[in-house]
């Protein structure tokens, strides 16, 4: 064991071999070869675009289990087991080589391990990307619209010559529907923007410091 | 001014009703109409009295409005009542025009001040009250026209009759380095959408997270102040914080863009 490489200790975790894990591996293994690529490239495609959607609708469902030859049951187990995969890849970002080598060590045969890797490096590197873009936070800055306006004159003053502009941020909240996202309206004298922009100005500062 | 009609002007402002009587016998009767120096003389009558009719609008003095309207403001009028008020001593009225000075700059009545005024002057509650209204009335109107000549307000005040102890120091309130104190705090209280406050931001960078072992993006966590108290967090990726700037930059531009043009268009 101590003469093992650290690499290999590490990725020898990858996946673990559970019961529901190898009964995946067995229908993964009655499936045609030859669908394998068109169905993993669907998947690859769809997964995490919409987190609140299937990546499958119910009637494209039906169809994969006629073309697969699969139960329904079989399925979704198949299914599963390509996301479980798809995940634990994206994760550690394998290399094909490597992701077809884990496959093939948990009982794949190598036929669809390959076609699998080879799926996985046409796409994943953009599901990955994807996935980088993907924020945490529930309340997220969507838009930025703006308004310059001169005021001439109010109730107490005539006479002005004042410029003001209205900002208004779309932001974005998780838990709401599109409908509701809240708009924040804030009016800016010139002093003020100006402020705005020295703010703006130290955090620019900030992130070229990283690069 | 309005209160002392001399006997020309009454003439002059009774001229129009006798025009149209004049007019109408013109019309009804053919003698007339070929008596032409009448004629002449009721329309040399009419001039004079159209002339005399603006020079009194313009309280005596030529062809200027006083800087209160044509008509005296009922808060100054009363103000001439109090009779005490108009025989206050100097550092009397300091003390009152300070307090007006304090109300306008802070858009508010200070109940506390109020009541230190009240027991350092010889005036009663109403009657400060009284003078208070009237001071304010001048400075409203002064407020409204930023461009008052200060011998103009002056010369108004003392044509008013306004206590003399009390106009210097007005002056001095209403012109000059103060003005653009009051100024700031006019535009400031005036009609407005929420204003900006402050933005408190932070820098992030993700190390990792359930979805990936290795993330290292950078994002940026900001809270937005406004003046009406309410504060918005939000995150901004880095490209929207990019458009963000870029925004902000170009308003900024355009502000002093639109400055220029507006010196270049003399516009106010």
């Amino acid at each position: 064991m101590a003469n093992e490489s650290p690499k290999s200790t590490k990725l020898k975790g990858i996946f673990q071999e559970t019961e529901i894990l190898m009964s995946a591996v067995s229908t993964f293994n009655k499936v045609d070869p030859s669908k394998f690529p068109l169905l993993l490239s669907r998947v690859l495609q769809r997964y995490h675009v919409d987190e609140y959607k299937n990546i499958f609708s119910t009637e494209e469902m039906v169809k994969l289990e006629a073309s697969l030859s699969l139960e329904k049951m079989e399925l979704e187990l198949l299914l599963d087991g390509i996301k479980f995969v798809v995940d634990k890849a994206a994760y550690f970002v394998l290399k094909p080589a490597s992701l077809s080598k884990e496959l093939m060590d948990i009982g794949l045969e190598e036929e669809r391990a390959t076609a699998f890797s080879q799926g996985w490096g046409n796409l994943g590197k953009a599901l990955i990307e994807r996935l980088k873009k993907r924020a945490f936070f529930p309340i997220q800055l969507e838009d930025i619209n703006w308004r310059l306006n001169l005021q001439l004159g109010q109730s107490f003053q005539s006479r002005q010559k004042i410029p003001k502009a209205i900002f208004q941020l779309e932001l974005s909240d998780e838990s709401k529907p599109v409908e509701e996202r809240e708009q924040v309206t804030v009016e800016f004298s010139r002093e003020e923007l100006y402020r705005l922009y020295d703010e703006l100005e130290k955090i620019q500062d900030q992130l070229d410091s990283l690069t | 001014m309005g209160l002392l009609i001399t006997g020309w002007e009454r003439l002059c402002l009774v001229y129009p009703y006798l025009m149209g009587l004049i007019l109408r016998n013109y019309k009804n009767c053919p003698e007339v109409r070929s008596n032409n120096k009448q004629l002449f003389i009721c329309y040399l009558l009419g001039y004079m009295s159209m002339r005399k009719q603006a020079s009194i609008a313009g309280g005596g003095l030529g062809e200027r409005a006083p800087f209160y309207g044509f008509q005296i403001p009922p808060e100054i009028k009363s103000l001439f009542t109090i009779k005490k008020a108009m025989n206050l001593e100097k550092n009397n009225w300091k003390n009152i025009l300070t307090f007006v000075n304090g109300y306008l700059v802070d858009q508010e009545f200070n109940n506390d001040k109020f009541n230190e005024l009240i027991e350092s002057i010889p005036l009663t509650e109403e009657e400060t009250k009284g003078v208070i209204s009237a001071i304010i009335v001048v400075a409203r109107y002064t407020l409204k026209s930023p461009n008052m000549r200060q011998e103009h307000f002056e010369e108004d005040l003392r044509n008013l009759k306004f206590p003399e102890a009390a106009i210097g120091i007005l002056v001095k309130m209403l012109f000059g380095a103060n003005r653009a104190v009051i100024n700031a705090s006019v535009v400031e209280a005036g009609v407005s959408l929420p204003r900006f406050q402050a933005l408190k931001w932070r820098v992030d960078i993700t190390i990792s997270n359930t979805l990936l072992q290795r993330v290292l993006i950078p994002t940026i966590l900001g809270e937005l102040q406004l003046t009406n108290g309410k504060t918005s967090m939000f995150e901004m990726s880095v490209e929207k914080f990019h458009e963000m700037r870029y925004n902000v930059a170009l308003v900024l531009q355009e502000m002093e863009e639109l400055d220029q043009q507006c010196t270049a268009l003399k516009i106010a």
